[in-house]
């Protein structure tokens, strides 16, 4: 195996300014900025992926959203009460006094700033809180994130009810209101007390009920809404700062893992875990599913031969160069936004092959994710580079901690 | 749509006017920091903004600490418990304890967060008085303010602190062994209700409708200013040198370019994100040019007006000023409202 038409590392070093950025095999700079948004937004892509992958296997809306729902509200509240909420509480600079559910939604704001999903608290007490959010790159993954992440802030929110002098007072009913996922310009989370604010109760999945307290709704317009987080915003000191002044910047959001994050995935695996354990689908079976949606979704990335041409200026290939390199700088870049880990084992014309030991942090803790990942590189390298091409993880000589990936030319009578 | 949140709650106001006229009480624990040693005293005094070598044992004192560049890390009340012993109430332990470890080194101190042995419940009103009198061992009839005693409730030693957040002339702060903190819950709750009083549930009403209307500030107003500019000078002693004095000094003589003035808006529905709630508050416009931001945007129940707080350019607009706040006209006051 050989690597070449690469430049050394460390060539030029100190002769030019050092800036934060991820660089292609060529050298091309791509910024912290852009980076850290393409990165939220194609990790908000592959969500939707695995909640694809979810809506076959469940295709009935209310059953599928009743069995996540149930499941990952157990994962989040025994994860919190283990005593991560006080740890967390303690990140966000919450003072002792304020106690129970109220303490949850600000690991919500902060979790949104860092997501770019920007917006404004507009209200925040012991029994009615508002978060108003502008934007969100994961509004495209269907409204079960939605439902689901105004669940799981809820179960963090009762994690705190368990303990401490005021056990039991301050539950609250996390209700989004409105959700860009459904097409509002807004995302509206309400978090009402039920002892205040008095409704009917709805199915735990059914995180859209409609609020009590939207007689005390603010509404931004458009006209004022907010392009950027609090960190990539020079009004506020490109910081994050909630109310009791804890403040995080864009570094701190990125090394806490903003872009290695896929929001989605994290509902979906376990669900799929537990359906498999149950009996109710397989191993195989989800294995080829996850196979033919991520092919599928990175063949159809780069059939227009617009996308291949646009994705070659923004990595600078070289012109004329049209081989396994393209995808893999494609793949370097990706494995850098999400704090990968791999080593360039061949970069030549006629293979690249990387041995990768981290994956955006996910595929040892769930194999599926690679699998997934894997399989839409899979698909791109036939429209990307070309129908002989073939992206594929190699086992064979490899230790278990070690994903090999190899993009190549080959013939498989099988082939997908 | 959208109608004044507070100005409309039946439940804010009462639990806002008990404090107010009877008394209130609520869960209110700190982060507690100790510091102890035979330099404890010295330390402080030179960690602190304020004097603390002059603090009497059983009394206490608010003060800021400051960086090198004289801005304000932080606002605490150091209690002088006795001897060698000091307590530092915070909001903001997670500077405010490295800082203090950072700096300790020639002092002969230990440095410890007790947050998790102490709870804090605080009794505020014109009867709070009346309320500690009748549950505790001890009277608190000579008690003077920013004084700290040992005293007795329910069979429990803890100790009682003579001031507040709220502004009121008679409020008490009780610090309560953590293990112990239902019995004195249960005492306070008890007595409360004989003397027609509330327990304050709302962290709107005990953080800011009451504070603001006095003019109390927390870190989110003052952070990024130097105490000159917020207005929290008082009680500094410029015959002592501590951290970020020589910056301070050159503030103190060339005036302060910023201020961290109040206002009163007009439209009683006004909506005015400000930096309570996080990011960077809403532009303070005057005569078609940012002049500054709100740091803090509430209903003063007692004050009957919408009430905050703006960090300001002081060159540029004073009290009285009429400016505008997300398109609601406001003037620009000082610092308290009742």
């Amino acid at each position: 195996m050989k690597i070449d038409d690469r430049i050394p590392d460390g060539m030029g070093n100190g002769t030019l300014p050092d800036h934060a950025s991820i660089k292609t095999p060529w050298e091309k700079l791509i910024s912290f900025f852009d980076a850290y948004h393409y990165g939220l937004r194609h990790n908000a892509g592959l969500g939707a992926l695995f909640f694809e992958v979810m809506r076959i296997l469940i295709p009935d809306y209310e059953k599928r959203m009743e069995r996540m729902a149930g499941l990952n509200y157990n994962i989040f509240y025994q994860t919190f009460a283990s005593g991560f909420n006080k740890v967390h509480a303690g990140n966000h600079n919450v003072p002792p006094f304020v106690k129970g559910a109220m303490t949850a939604p600000l690991f919500g704001d902060s979790g949104d700033e860092r997501l770019c999903m920007h917006g404004r608290v507009n209200d925040y007490g012991t029994y009615r809180v508002e978060k108003e959010l502008d934007n969100c790159p994961f509004e495209i993954q269907g409204t079960e994130v939605c439902r689901l992440s105004a669940l799981i802030t809820e179960a963090i929110g009762d994690s705190f009810c368990q303990t401490g002098p005021e056990a039991d007072e301050h539950k609250l009913k996390f209700i989004m209101s409105e959700a860009r996922g459904a097409g509002d310009l807004h995302c509206r989370f309400i978090i009402e007390s039920r002892e205040k604010y008095p409704a009917d109760d709805k199915p735990m999945w059914n995180a859209f009920e409609p609020a009590a307290s939207l007689d005390q709704v603010q509404y931004t317009p458009e006209e004022k809404m907010v392009k950027e987080p609090q960190e990539f915003r020079g009004e506020c000191d490109y910081k994050y700062r909630n109310g009791f002044n804890m403040e995080s910047n864009a570094t701190d959001q990125f090394r806490f893992g903003a872009t290695n994050f896929i929001l989605g995935a994290n509902y979906v695996l376990p669900t799929i875990d537990d359906m498999i354990k149950k009996g109710e689908t397989t191993q195989e079976e989800v294995e080829n599913i996850f196979q033919c949606v991520f092919a599928g979704a990175g063949k159809m990335m780069f059939t227009e031969f617009f996308a291949a041409k646009g994705l070659r200026d923004w990595l600078g290939v070289p012109e004329g160069l049209n081989d396994g390199r393209v995808l893999g700088a494609y793949i370097e870049v990706l494995l850098q936004i999400w704090m990968g880990e791999y080593k360039v084992i061949a970069f030549n014309k006629d293979e690249v092959v990387y041995d990768i030991t981290k994956l955006g942090g996910r595929e040892h803790a769930h194999p599926l994710c690679a699998h997934a990942i894997i399989s839409m590189w899979y698909g791109m390298a036939r429209t990307l580079v070309g129908q002989r091409w073939f992206c594929e993880r190699i086992r064979e000589g490899v230790d278990e901690k070690t994903i090999r990936v190899k993009i190549s030319k080959k013939i498989d009578k099988f082939a997908r | 749509m959208f109608s004044n949140i507070y100005k409309n709650s039946a439940f804010k106001r009462a639990e806002h006017e008990a404090v107010r006229q009877t008394v209130g009480w609520y869960y209110f624990t700190h982060f507690l920091v100790e510091v102890k040693g035979a330099d404890a005293a010295k330390f402080l005094d030179w960690v602190c903004a304020c004097p603390i070598l002059s603090l009497a044992e059983g009394r206490a004192r608010y003060t800021t600490i400051l960086r090198d560049n004289a801005l304000i890390l932080d606002d605490v009340v150091v209690f002088h418990i006795e001897g060698d012993t000091f307590w530092l109430s915070s909001l903001f332990i997670k500077k405010i304890l490295p800082w203090l470890t950072g700096h300790k080194e020639g002092y002969d101190v230990e440095i410890t967060d007790i947050t998790a042995a102490w709870d804090m419940y605080a009794v505020q009103g014109p009867l709070s008085k009346d309320l500690i009198g009748a549950i505790a061992k001890e009277s608190v009839e000579g008690q003077k303010f920013f004084a700290i005693a040992h005293n007795e409730i329910a069979g429990v030693p803890v100790k009682v602190a003579r001031g507040g957040f709220t502004g009121e002339a008679f409020g008490y702060e009780v610090y309560v062994p953590a293990a112990e903190t239902k019995a004195i819950r249960g005492a306070i709750s008890a007595e409360a209700g004989k003397l027609g009083g509330l327990q304050v549930t709302e962290f709107q009403v005990m953080v800011w409708t009451l504070p603001t209307e006095k003019g109390f500030i927390h870190m989110i107003d003052v952070e990024g200013l130097n105490p000159i500019e917020a207005g929290l000078d008082k009680g500094i002693a410029w015959d002592r040198d501590f951290i970020g004095k020589e910056a301070l000094e050159k503030t103190r003589a060339e005036g302060a370019k910023r201020k961290l003035l109040g206002f009163v808006a007009d439209n009683p529905d006004a909506h005015i994100p400000s930096r309570m709630l996080g990011a960077a508050g809403t532009p303070v416009i005057f005569g078609g040019e940012e002049v500054g931001r709100v740091t803090k945007y509430t209903y003063g129940f007692t004050a009957g007006k919408n009430i905050g707080y703006a960090i300001v350019d002081a060159g540029k607009v004073k009290p009285g000023d009429v400016v505008s706040l997300n398109d609601n006209t406001a003037t620009l006051t000082v610092r308290v409202f009742v």
